[in-house]
């Protein structure tokens, strides 16, 4: 039943729409979660993604250059992923196409989620600044000055876009179009 | 066949691998293996800095107003909505409690005309006047907090500045204050004199007593007076203060020559003087021209 999914035998339906969602997202460019100040002009931004990581604080931005790297790294994995899964959806009757589908795509929408608590985990650890994951919250810092400390205080919000919960449901696509390969291939050895 | 698979399963797994730590590996090369050069970030924070004089200073009823100039010479608009702290001598000793009277919005590099408040309570306020009019110059602290919005965030810092208060900037020189005879005025046996008394501060004063001794020119004794009672006379405004006094018939001897005519008249005495509950005296020595009316 589930192997009629793969539309005349050419194409996996479920992986193909997932790997072009994973492609399409990867090019719009939009970030996957945001913390930002509340108010017209915000003292700072964040937004995150695997392909791009912008911070900005008052105004000016901040620069670490691992980001550069790892933003880079993001960005090829998410090309290779959908790159291969749409790959692997046209050519269901092939082996290679259940090597090229794989767990990537769920790995890497999850694998952000606990990049994002361990994240705001060592900011409060090492910052001492506490982050939301989601939700609005007031960020609290003291700085320690000759002239005595420094408080600052600032309402924020963060959020998980709308970007990301599209890339969660074609990392779903993609597994169900995984089971459903694995099942046809089955179907096809024994036939 | 199975083993082929496996293979390749293989090599897609390295692939991948490769894929993903090759551009960190990249960056570990391009930094020379230098982790913590790579991880280090880099920001410069816009400058957020204010210039402030205060150059004008009112004190009116228990309150202290000093208006002064703030520019916002750092790279942020930002609002400045509350300066809490005290008035404090350079010992720490506190004096009154410091407001701003309206927040302040200024623009990056914006200058703007600004109202500190400076409440103080009775005894507070007598002690500032005792301390700024026995001295030339005191030097006091403006201490505190204040609060102010950069962009979304709320800021409390630290704030402390200099003022040097003095009777002049103050306007509570009480060396200016003018006492003049103004009449004299002899009914019967009973003699009324009018004192004019100037206030040039800008601050009400109380005259609570007054002792001035009528003398001839030749500095005879002729009678006292006495002021009975408390008057205010408001800032830079005067008043003509009536005091009257019983004449002894050799007293009025002493007052009127053989025309009938008041003689040169010398009135010498004290005026105690209360500012805000702190008292001093002013010494009047005066000769009433004989032409006065009688």
């Amino acid at each position: 039943m589930t192997t009629k999914l793969i539309l005349g035998d050419r194409i996996n339906l479920p992986a193909f729409i997932g790997g072009i969602i994973f492609l399409y997202i990867l090019f719009r460019g939009e970030a996957w979660w945001i913390i930002k100040g509340l108010g017209e002009n915000p003292s700072f931004y964040a937004s995150v993604a695997p392909y791009n990581i912008d911070i900005t604080i008052l105004g000016k931005p901040v620069y670490v250059p691992i980001i550069e790297y790892i933003v880079l790294s993001g960005y090829i994995s998410m090309l290779w992923v959908g790159i291969s899964t749409i790959i692997a959806s046209i050519i269901p009757r092939k082996k290679l196409s259940t090597y090229l589908l794989g767990y990537k795509p769920i790995l890497m929408a999850f694998g952000f989620l606990i990049s994002i608590y361990m994240g705001v985990t060592i900011a409060e650890t090492y910052v001492g600044i506490t982050i939301p994951v989601i939700g609005e919250s007031t960020l609290y810092m003291e700085i320690d000055t000759q002239y005595g400390p420094i408080n600052v205080y600032t309402p924020s919000k963060a959020y998980f876009t709308s970007s990301y919960l599209i890339v969660l449901i074609a990392s779903i696509l993609i597994i169900i179009g995984k089971v459903i390969q694995t099942k046809y291939l089955k179907k096809m050895e024994r036939t | 066949m199975k083993s082929g698979g496996r293979l390749l399963k293989l090599l897609f797994s390295i692939l991948t691998t490769l894929l993903v730590i090759s551009p960190i590996i990249y960056g570990l090369y391009i930094y020379d293996w230098d982790i913590e050069a790579l991880t280090t970030p880099t920001y410069e924070p816009p400058k957020i800095d204010f210039k402030l004089t205060l150059n004008d200073y009112s004190l009116q009823n228990k309150t202290l107003y000093i208006k002064g100039l703030i520019t916002n010479s750092g790279e942020i608009d930002v609002e400045i909505l509350e300066l809490k702290g005290y008035l404090t001598d350079l010992e720490g000793q506190k004096y009154g409690n410091i407001s701003l009277e309206e927040d302040i919005y200024l623009k990056a590099q914006e200058q703007k005309e600004f109202i500190i408040k400076i409440e103080f309570e009775s005894e507070s306020i007598a002690r500032l006047v005792k301390t700024v009019i026995e001295s030339d110059n005191s030097i006091f602290k403006i201490e505190g907090r204040f609060t102010l919005t950069v962009l979304s965030s709320k800021v409390i810092a630290p704030f402390t500045y200099q003022i040097w208060l003095n009777k002049d900037n103050l306007n509570i020189d009480p060396s200016g204050i003018q006492v003049s005879i103004k009449n004299i005025q002899i009914i019967g046996n009973e003699i009324k004199i009018e004192v004019l008394v100037y206030n040039p501060t800008f601050i009400p004063i109380k005259i609570v007593g007054m002792n001035l001794d009528l003398y001839t020119s030749n500095e005879e004794w002729i009678t006292t007076f006495t002021l009975e009672k408390t008057i205010t006379i408001n800032q830079k405004a005067d008043d003509i203060i009536t005091l009257t006094s019983t004449l002894t018939r050799d007293a009025i001897s002493l007052l009127i020559d053989r025309e009938g005519r008041l003689t040169t008249l010398l009135i010498v005495g004290t005026l105690e003087i209360e500012i805000f509950g702190y008292r001093f005296e002013i010494n009047v020595r005066e000769y009433v021209d004989g032409g006065a009316s009688t």
